[in-house]
């Protein structure tokens, strides 16, 4: 019973955040100076022909009824046409560049965590130690390396100097020339995507790890962890199945709070490699003032996150009974 | 009766500044914050000068740093270029701390719509990804310093007001609050002299972490292009090297030293944080009496 009262609770959540990113996303083009269609219109044209621009658009009409159209059009999946890559619709350039996107975030979401959970478990259980201390050193100093800037090491590092890994693009222009069979793909696709993730893992694994320890070292404070203790278990059994478990916790609702930071980072990793996944895009459609793919973006990106918040939410009070209350 | 005495004022200074990594982290940016002024007394080149070498050199003994494409000196415009992180940073950390204080405490305090409605809208702040809003805003609304900071504290103050509202959620159960209400207290007094001195070691370390966002952010706007054109700041400089290719071409000393510059501020303001909290534990011992 609680359980449903907790995801109701949650499911309103969702949905007021959700009216909220819509209307944050038709607003702010409209809101700022210039025009949306700056682009296409140029002084030499009539006043006429401006207009004409402007209604093609769908800008003459009272806000309202644009309000309208774009609610129908954002739940029908229909984005409008970009401005940038004119005549392409949003929707398929958004269906082209979202995989590469959730191939990187999707990878560096999994390895920071885990990475995250073994070095804060250990830190955690030498508490107090210099091992301990060099940890939580670290983790601050990762978190205090700009995202992009590593980005930049990176791809001088070992894609310009010794030249081990590609410094644009998600595969090998070569293989769609000359064909290649999967394995061949999948090891371009490797290749490419390696750097990347490891720019967008090295800022995660400093705040899972920070977490995690926390999390662990008031477990480990536990009357539980002291009673198993006294009977006689080996330490690493304590550890690993009855302390790891409970610390997890915390961790899971990061994982959905810190998405919307994960995605803050793959614009500027995508942007220095050249990566072409939503980060490339976002940055390429706001300097062309290209509003359409901007809000498509923007839209598909917030709602991404929202519901994989919502997903931690309802798994967190699955595994963890007592929040429900 | 929780007091926040004086003693703990003078306990929690002590505390911070008698440890190598408060002290440390104090250095780092008073460090960065001088240099600037000091740079014409080490390096003889003016940051903005055009042509003061080649293009392009790696370092020698006149350019420690090498020069731009344009043949500015590097190691001058790292020195200079500190300062913008350090401001931006800083003042985002002020005013940000102060708007999550005032929507904060009342978002905790008081029930009802009010303080539902407000709670809502941080949850969501802390959901949408800030990054793309901070482009899109700062791309409308100009390159200008003062409108990165004003971007920066509208898109940061949430995560502090979040914290501040459910510590303030559980401070207003307790009996001090309770008598201070049945003395008569109204509702702005209650929040100003009980709570209000309770939180001030969460505003106090969630001011610096969000510091350490500003100035990550803030770099990461001037890299893209987003920042003013003229100013010398660490960003700027990443954003000439990778528009003139010399990240393409491995110019690493171009490269490295704005980002370890940012990383070192950065890291900077981190030990500060890490300081505070265990020098603020005497303060939140205090309020626990």
């Amino acid at each position: 019973m609680a359980l449903k009262k907790y995801i109701a609770q949650r499911s309103i959540f969702l949905v007021a955040s959700f009216l909220i990113i819509l209307l944050l996303n038709f607003a702010i083009p409209r809101l700022m100076p210039g025009n949306p269609v700056d682009r296409f219109i140029n002084p030499a044209m009539t006043p006429k022909d401006q207009q004409d621009i402007l209604q093609t658009f769908g800008l003459t009409q009272p806000l309202y009824v644009q309000f309208w159209l774009y609610l129908k059009g954002l739940l029908t999946g229909n984005y409008g046409v970009s401005f940038l890559y004119y005549p392409i619709p949003v929707a398929t350039i958004l269906e082209q560049r979202i995989p590469w996107t959730l191939l990187l975030v999707g990878a560096a979401t999994i390895f920071s965590t885990l990475i995250g959970m073994v070095l804060g478990m250990r830190a955690a259980s030498k508490s107090g130690s210099k091992e301990d201390s060099f940890y939580v050193l670290a983790s601050m100093a990762s978190r205090s390396i700009p995202t992009f800037w590593l980005s930049l090491f990176l791809l001088i590092t070992f894609g310009v100097t010794f030249r081990i890994f590609p410094t644009t693009g998600y595969f090998s222009t070569q293989l769609l020339l000359n064909g290649g069979n999967t394995w061949e793909y999948i090891q371009s696709i490797f290749m490419h995507s390696f750097l990347p993730v490891v720019a967008l893992m090295a800022y995660l694994i400093g705040g899972n790890l920070l977490i995690m320890r926390a999390s662990a070292l008031s477990t480990l404070n536990e009357d539980f962890v002291l009673t198993m203790r006294a009977i006689g278990y080996p330490n690493s059994k304590v550890i690993y199945n009855h302390v790891m478990k409970n610390a997890f916790l915390p961790m899971l609702t990061n994982i959905g709070i810190q998405l919307g930071l994960i995605a803050s980072g793959a614009v500027l990793v995508e942007t220095v490699f050249s990566y072409p996944g939503m980060g490339l895009l976002i940055y390429q459609a706001t300097l062309a003032r290209d509003y359409p793919t901007l809000q498509g973006a923007f839209f598909v990106l917030s709602l991404a996150v929202l519901l994989a918040v919502f997903a931690t939410d309802i798994l967190y009070s699955l595994l963890d009974p007592r929040i429900r209350r | 009766m929780a007091q926040v005495g004086i003693h703990v004022y003078r306990e929690t200074a002590r505390r911070f500044f008698l440890s190598v990594r408060g002290t440390l982290g104090i250095s780092i940016i008073i460090l960065f914050l001088v240099l600037p002024t000091l740079q014409p007394y080490i390096v003889h080149f003016s940051p903005q000068t055009i042509g003061v070498g080649g293009s392009n050199k790696p370092p020698d003994s006149v350019h420690l740093l090498g020069t731009t494409q344009l043949g500015q000196d590097v190691f001058s415009q790292f020195l200079a270029g500190g300062i913008v992180s350090v401001i931006v940073g800083t003042l985002t950390g002020i005013f940000a701390s102060i708007l999550a204080t005032v929507i904060g405490i009342p978002a905790g305090y008081f029930r009802g719509k009010f303080s539902s409605t407000l709670n809502l809208l941080t949850d969501v702040f802390l959901v949408i990804p800030i990054f793309p809003l901070i482009i899109v805003f700062a791309l409308y609304l100009g390159p200008s310093l003062t409108n990165q900071i004003l971007i920066l504290t509208l898109l940061t103050w949430p995560f502090t007001a979040r914290v501040i509202s459910s510590a303030v959620l559980s401070l207003r159960e307790r009996a001090f609050v309770a008598s201070a209400a049945m003395a008569g207290g109204s509702g702005a007094r209650i929040m100003r002299s009980e709570i209000l001195p309770n939180v001030i070691p969460l505003i106090l370390s969630n001011g610096v972490l969000v510091i350490v966002f500003a100035i990550l952010f803030q770099a990461a706007i001037a890299f893209l292009g987003l920042g003013s054109p003229t100013l010398v700041s660490w960003g700027n400089m990443l954003y000439y090297a990778e528009q003139s290719g010399a990240v393409a071409s491995g110019e690493w000393w171009w490269v490295i030293p704005p980002g370890l510059g940012i990383t070192l501020l950065a890291f900077g303001f981190s030990l500060i944080l890490l300081q505070l909290d265990a020098a603020l534990s005497t303060w939140t011992q205090a309020g626990r009496k």
